[in-house]
């Protein structure tokens, strides 16, 4: 997993790094383990990565050595995915930052490839034949040593990206709209699936590899964007309300309060309770800066980034029969916790609703699943979960809502970790 | 009849044809700079010459017209008016469609306009400063973390215009970096070949809404306001890249667009009408030739003056000129009469898109666009449904190359602004470059995408300034200073 | 008289790695690139905002010590081997040298600068002394020179770099832990980076020694680049220079065959040139065989395209050369070095592989010795087009009347040489081998046509080294 921006300054005057680094702090929840800066002007090219948040690895001293009017960043899980790839041949650099994966081949062999293709063709010609070549859900930005900028999304849209501008000065390809927001420029549209977007010194232009084919990947609604950000021209918000109005449908139990998972599950635990009529409670208060356990690199971390993160507040939770709402389950010693955290502090009653379906097979398009046998949605019926993390319910919403929740036709969407069907196959 | 036409641009080749309509049938000759191909063939077949010269030189233009012995003088651009050349034909005893070098400070100064409009209390104005050196405008830029306009202070041929928002506290200081490195460019680049005016930049508070632009003939009593006319004023599509002089115009049905209610056409009618009442009574002059609002729908405001033009619009004229109705010589001779009043304006019921071809390299570096040769299938244009009017390009020895600047617009009407543009759209690729060197447009302009972007805005910005005129806030803007208390400016 | 190179350098910076020694690391870097200079070997290591430089004359085992690299630890440090093409085998003329501007740094190069004379004298006269007799010392007190006038390490070098001719890939360690490569605009001496995890950097003259201490090889510092590694970020900036001008010699003789040189892979060139080789030579044998070390993999080549057998004639005695110190006489040690193997070489028809004939000295002896061991038939097969004119950029060649290509025609070389045959590479057939485009080589020391222009000072009199 991980967050791209790209800003290109059409006026020499600007110096970007400040922009991206703010706009990857719009990105940051994509992506808290490693995150890049590089920029670009004439004459130099200024690279930086660090371990950690955007906030914490970049100083003052960093960003004002960061020179150029044009640059590029990530926020990532991985070293592999934060880190540049930077690739040179007959005198040409290529900085590319890539979010998703590739199911044919590494993200390293895709730069390669662009690189060469460049050399001999023309900025979009090269960027077609590298989106046709290569297979896989993703979205990439690069800048050439020679001073142009490149983004593109792959051909089924898997991986989200999208342009904007900032006056008549900037323009910015972000993952996310988020990422425009916070640098205050203005959404103008999702880079379509298997587009091309160039922008070089004079020009820009974009050319768009038709596959007919959409497949846009339905975690992005349910788990990864931002809640503030629109995604393929759909506001995530909206949608995370409707499933939350979906999921009220799902086995009705008589509760006493509604409590959603900080932060993601929140707009579901809302529209819940409004639906029901049922009182929503602040349930949790946070310590520690907001992690996302989905995305965190290992079990240990990941246990470790509930106890610290969560803690139940008693008195909304105490005697209550409690409806609890999360926005997946991979693994579910998450929830057991947090269950058990909640019967702990008084609750008289734990029905567990899960904002999504139940997640059975892995992600060949960059999201770390772990291991098939690991998922306990895959072993095991809603019913059996129930008693494995100690509710008194357990229930999912079901595939069909949620492609209703989002609003798109099921062709459109990627459903591969619920269904185990990929649009192009997943490879092997 | 002989009408001299100054000037070489896309508007003039509108201007040439739609005098040539006239059932006067006057021979049209015309002064040009770059040998624009299309006004010089309508002067061939109007029986007319054109000579290539200095349109700004108001003796070259005066010769020239008692040399044709013309019946008046048509001047397109605004620089010919800001040298006097109107002054000059109008001294000679020739009539001339074009404001005098007094009246057209209204657009040729942007301080001496914003002047007037807070003189007069004209709606629509903008709190604004002037400075006469860089040191006072970077000193007062580095103070204050506004969101502005930096503008030369002089009309510079829509160059050198750098709006910049500055609402989030973190990145100010880049902002206030460029604005002041900006504001330096201003003086050093954009001012510098001008001494006609004192004030070197102007800050203006920075507005936000959809342009739009109201153009209308003025004979000094009455002003004939035209349908409203929207340019898109970036350079790439999705409204993206640098600001350049318009990269092509909208004009829907009848007299507003689809975005602007009737009203706001009205109140947009309004305050031209006072700007021009305000510059005659400030000067002493009849305002006699075109006058137009560049205008914006802001929050403040409502209809918002953002620049005076005092001529056609470029493109914005090219959308207007081709569906009036009326004689256009007849106009021009009620202007020189003061009988506007007399005339009803009307113009065919159709939506009309123009696009603007450019070579690579406009609008930062017009050194690259020029010079290169261009190819054009007019009969295929007129085929799909279009028509090519000739903008920045210069005929030597029978070629055509490129002036730097847009090379040739597509026209193109019908029933919808969308459907225009679909038309104009297929009449793009009859337009070449032979040297390989590439051209850019905006496939975008007048695509329902783009109405819809602009439609939720002027919604947006409509519901706020409506509000503030419920408030009796119109206009108003009021801050509170710590130990300084309330302000209102 | 063999070619020498004139140095190899190597530097690390180290963000994230903890519990390593960068002068070990460092240490085991020089062993790789031993090859490239045996005269002196020197290591500089930031430690606590100071610069530490341990130096010494021989080889990179007989200067440190484990002792003495514990005692040199830090976070970032460079190291240089160093064969002298300017200055003579002393200690003072050994590298890293450091320079107090108000900046301190050390630094180190590899390459010549071809205006020293000219440089030195001017700096001179601005009140610099000289200590030594290395053109380290002008490029060092170039780049004090801009700092003191207030301009920032970046633009320093940049500005030096513009009045420095000839070659060079440096390394430049700074009092503030960071660590500055920049080469020169022609990239006629290799100089690469590699990582180690993704914020350690690592800057070679060749790949082989990146291999050897784990690093990744990242690319080769494109030429007129300026790389600026520490802990805040990587920096690069660069000139533009079409005419690209990599040393031809990299390829058939300095560099290991592990390395890779612009993206090339060494043994691939020299196993073509042997195949080349092969093809242009053509005559009866029984027998291939190369001269150690360099040569072999061309003999390979050479052998598997004729089918002629390969068969190793030497036995080499590696350590002769360090028992006496350049010996005046060449073929004294010529013949100590080389043993002839009487077992491959008798009544044997013998092609031998060399891959450069400079004086042809060495050649002489080499086929005398061959004779001796009684092989019927000696010829002799060269990977590198004749040798014709001086190098300026560090190639330690003598002047156009020591060379032995240089006014002899190809039968008077082949007598003097005293060989049956004599068979030189063509300029063509270097060219196809190495695979890049001959604007991107120099090959000025096979056609007298210099990549930049060189001062006819240079060219007219004898250039004098001392």
């Amino acid at each position: 997993m991980s967050g791209i921006l790209g800003i290109y300054a059409f006026d020499d005057l600007w110096s970007v790094s400040r922009f991206i680094y703010y706009g990857l702090m719009g990105l940051q929840h994509r992506g808290q383990e490693y995150s890049s800066i590089t920029t670009w002007k004439e004459g130099g090219i200024y690279t930086k990565t660090v371990a950690g948040l955007v906030e914490e690895g970049f100083t003052e001293t960093s960003i004002s050595r960061l020179k150029g009017y044009v640059g590029c960043g990530c926020t990532a899980t991985s070293k592999k995915m934060g880190r540049p790839l930077i690739v040179s041949k007959n005198g040409l650099t290529l900085i590319l930052y890539a979010s998703g994966g590739l199911i044919n081949a590494n993200f390293r062999g895709m730069a390669e490839f662009l690189l060469s293709k460049l050399i001999e063709n023309n900025a979009e010609q090269a960027g077609e034949a590298t989106i046709e070549k290569f297979r896989g859900g993703y979205s990439f930005v690069c800048i050439t040593s020679d001073g142009r900028m490149m983004a593109a999304r792959d051909k089924l849209g898997v991986k989200p990206l999208c342009i904007g501008g900032l006056g008549f000065d900037l323009a910015i390809l972000a993952s996310e709209s988020s990422a425009l927001d916070v640098v205050g420029a203005d959404l103008s549209r999702d880079i379509e699936p298997g587009e091309v977007f160039v922008i070089e010194k004079f020009d820009v232009r974009r050319n768009v590899v038709n596959s007919g084919m959409r497949a846009y990947c339905s975690f992005e609604y349910v788990y990864y964007a931002r809640p503030d950000s629109i995604i393929n021209g759909i506001h995530v918000y909206d949608v995370r309300k409707k499933i939350g109005v979906f999921l009220s449908d799902i086995d009705p139990v008589d509760a006493d309060v509604v409590i959603g998972v900080p932060e993601t599950a929140i707009p579901f635990a809302m529209a819940y309770a409004q639906a029901r009529g049922i009182p929503v409670e602040m349930g949790f208060y946070r310590t520690g800066r907001s992690m996302r356990t989905a995305i965190r690199p290992t079990e240990i971390e990941r246990l470790m980034g509930v106890q610290l993160k969560l803690n139940p507040i008693r008195s909304a939770v105490r005697g209550r029969r409690v409806v609890l709402i999360d926005d997946s389950v991979v693994r579910g010693t998450t929830l057991r916790n947090t269950v058990y955290i909640l019967r702990k502090r008084g609750a008289k009653e734990v029905h567990v609703r899960i904002g999504s379906p139940a997640i059975k097979a892995r992600c060949p398009y960059g999201t770390a699943v772990p291991p098939e046998d690991e998922l306990i949605g895959r072993a095991l019926t809603p019913e059996e979960i129930a008693d494995v993390i100690g509710a008194d319910s357990f229930s999912y919403l079901p595939v069909d809502r949620l492609v209703e929740a989002i609003g798109l036709t099921k062709d459109s969407l990627c459903l591969g970790c619920f269904t185990g069907v990929y649009p192009d196959g997943g490879g092997s | 009849m002989k009408i001299l036409l100054v000037g070489d641009g896309s508007r003039e080749h509108a201007i040439a044809e739609a005098l040539a309509r006239s059932v006067k049938e006057p021979r049209i000759y015309a002064l040009m700079h770059l040998i624009n191909p299309g006004i010089a063939r309508i002067c061939e077949q109007s029986m007319g010459r054109y000579r290539r010269g200095s349109p700004i030189d108001p003796v070259q233009v005066a010769d020239y017209a008692e040399e044709l012995n013309v019946d008046f003088v048509f001047v397109g651009p605004e620089e010919p008016l800001f040298h006097g050349v109107a002054d000059e034909v109008e001294r000679r005893g020739i009539g001339c469609i074009g404001a005098r070098k007094a009246v057209a400070e209204v657009e040729m100064s942007k301080a001496y306009m914003r002047k007037l409009m807070w003189k007069y209390e004209i709606p629509g104005r903008l709190r604004f400063k002037a400075f006469k050196n860089i040191e006072d405008a970077i000193a007062y830029i580095s103070e204050y973390a506004e969101s502005l306009a930096i503008k030369p202070a002089r009309q510079a041929g829509g160059k050198g215009v750098k709006v910049i928002a500055d609402m989030h506290v973190y990145l100010s200081r880049e902002k206030r970096d460029v604005k002041a490195k900006h504001a330096e460019r201003v003086v050093k680049e954009h001012m510098r070949d001008y001494r006609d005016v004192e004030e070197k930049i102007l800050l203006e508070e920075k507005v936000e809404g959809p342009e739009y632009t109201l153009q209308c003939f003025s004979d000094g009593e009455t002003i004939l306001p035209m349908p409203l006319v929207q340019d898109n004023k970036h350079a790439y599509e999705d409204d993206l890249g640098p600001e350049t002089g318009g990269m092509g115009s909208i004009c829907g049905k009848g007299l507003t667009l689809p975005f602007i209610t009737m009203e706001e056409y009205y109140r947009s009618v309004e305050i031209v009408r006072k700007m021009v009442e305000a510059v005659q009574s400030e000067t002493g002059e009849l305002y006699r030739g075109v006058i137009a609002g560049q205008m914006m729908l802001t929050d403040k405001w409502g209809p918002t003056i953002i620049e005076m033009y005092s001529r056609f619009g470029q493109p914005e004229g090219e959308n207007i000129l081709p569906i009036l109705e009326t004689d256009m010589v007849e106009i021009c001779e009620a202007i020189l009469e003061r009988k506007l009043s007399k005339i009803k304006l009307e113009f065919r019921e159709k939506a009309t898109v123009v696009k603007c071809i450019a070579p690579l390299g406009y609008p930062d570096r017009r050194d690259l666009a020029r010079g290169h040769p261009v190819a054009v299938d007019e009969e295929a244009i007129t085929r799909r449904g279009g028509k090519l009017f000739w903008s920045s390009v210069d005929m030597v020895d029978g070629k055509l190359l490129t002036g730097g600047s847009r090379a040739c617009e597509i026209y193109a009407e019908a029933d919808s602004i969308e459907e225009a543009s679909e038309i104009a759209e297929r009449c793009i690729s009859y337009v070449r470059l032979l040297d390989g060197w590439r051209l850019f447009h905006r496939s975008d302009i007048g695509t329902p995408r783009l109405l819809e972007k602009r439609r939720i805005l002027a919604d947006l910005v409509r519901e706020i300034y409506q509000y503030r005129e419920r408030k009796g806030m119109l206009g108003r803007s009021i801050d509170w200073i710590p130990g300084r208390g309330k302000i209102e400016l | 008289m063999k070619l020498r190179e004139s140095c190899g350098v190597f530097g690390i910076t180290s963000n994230t790695l903890n519990n390593i020694n960068v002068a070990e690391v460092i240490f085991q870097g020089l062993l790789a690139l031993q090859h490239r200079g045996q005269e002196s070997a020197g290591i500089s290591i930031i430690n606590h905002g100071r610069i530490h430089t341990y130096k010494g004359l021989g080889l990179v085992l007989e200067v440190f010590d484990p002792k003495r690299l514990k005692l040199l630890d830090g976070k970032c440090g460079i190291g240089h081997v160093r064969y002298s093409t300017r200055g003579m085998n002393r200690i003072e003329n050994s590298q890293p040298m450091e320079f107090n501007s108000t900046q301190k740094f050390s630094l180190c190069f590899n390459g010549n600068i071809a205006n020293y004379g000219e440089l030195r004298e001017k700096l001179e006269s601005e009140g610099y002394s000289f200590s030594t007799t290395s053109d380290l010392e002008v490029i060092g007190y170039l780049i004090s020179k801009y700092i003191k006038k207030g301009w920032g390490i970046i633009d320093s070098i940049g500005y030096a770099m513009q009045e420095l001719v000839g070659s060079y890939s440096a390394l430049l360690l700074l009092d503030n832990g960071a660590l500055i490569a920049f080469r020169d605009k022609y990239g006629v001496k290799p100089l690469c980076i590699g990582l180690i995890d993704y914020s350690n950097y690592v800057f070679s003259s060749e790949s082989s020694a990146l291999d050897v201490v784990g690093a990744k090889f990242a690319r080769d510092i494109p030429p007129g680049t300026i790389i600026v590694a520490d802990d805040e970020l990587l920096e690069v900036e660069w000139v533009k220079c079409d005419r690209h001008a990599h040393c031809m010699f990299e390829w058939v003789y300095f560099s290991r065959p592990d390395s890779m040189i612009e993206g090339i892979s060494v043994y691939r060139v020299r196993y073509r040139l042997g195949e080349k080789l092969a093809e242009l030579c053509n005559v009866d044998a029984d027998v291939v065989i190369p001269v150690p070390e360099t040569s072999r993999i061309a003999a390979l080549g050479f052998s598997k395209r004729s089918g002629v057998p390969l068969a190793e004639g030497f036995g080499v005695n590696r350590y002769v050369w360090r028992t006496f110190i350049m010996p005046e006489d060449r073929g004294e040690y010529v013949t100590m070095k080389f043993n002839p193997i009487r077992e491959v070489l008798k009544d044997k028809r013998v092609i031998m592989i060399d891959d450069s004939i400079v004086r042809g000295t060495t050649s002489k002896v080499l086929v005398s010795i061959l004779r001796k061991a009684g092989a019927r038939e000696v010829h002799l097969a060269v990977t590198c087009p004749p040798i014709v004119s001086p190098c300026y950029m560090g190639v330690d060649f003598p002047t156009y009347d020591e060379l032995i290509a240089c006014d002899k025609g190809m039968e008077d070389i082949r007598r003097n040489i005293g060989a049956d045959s004599l068979t030189y590479m063509t300029i063509d057939g270097l060219i196809e081998s190495i695979g890049i485009d001959e604007s991107e080589l120099c090959l000025a020391c096979l056609t007298g046509v210099y990549p930049m222009e060189i001062d006819p000072k240079i060219l007219s009199g004898r250039w004098v080294k001392e």
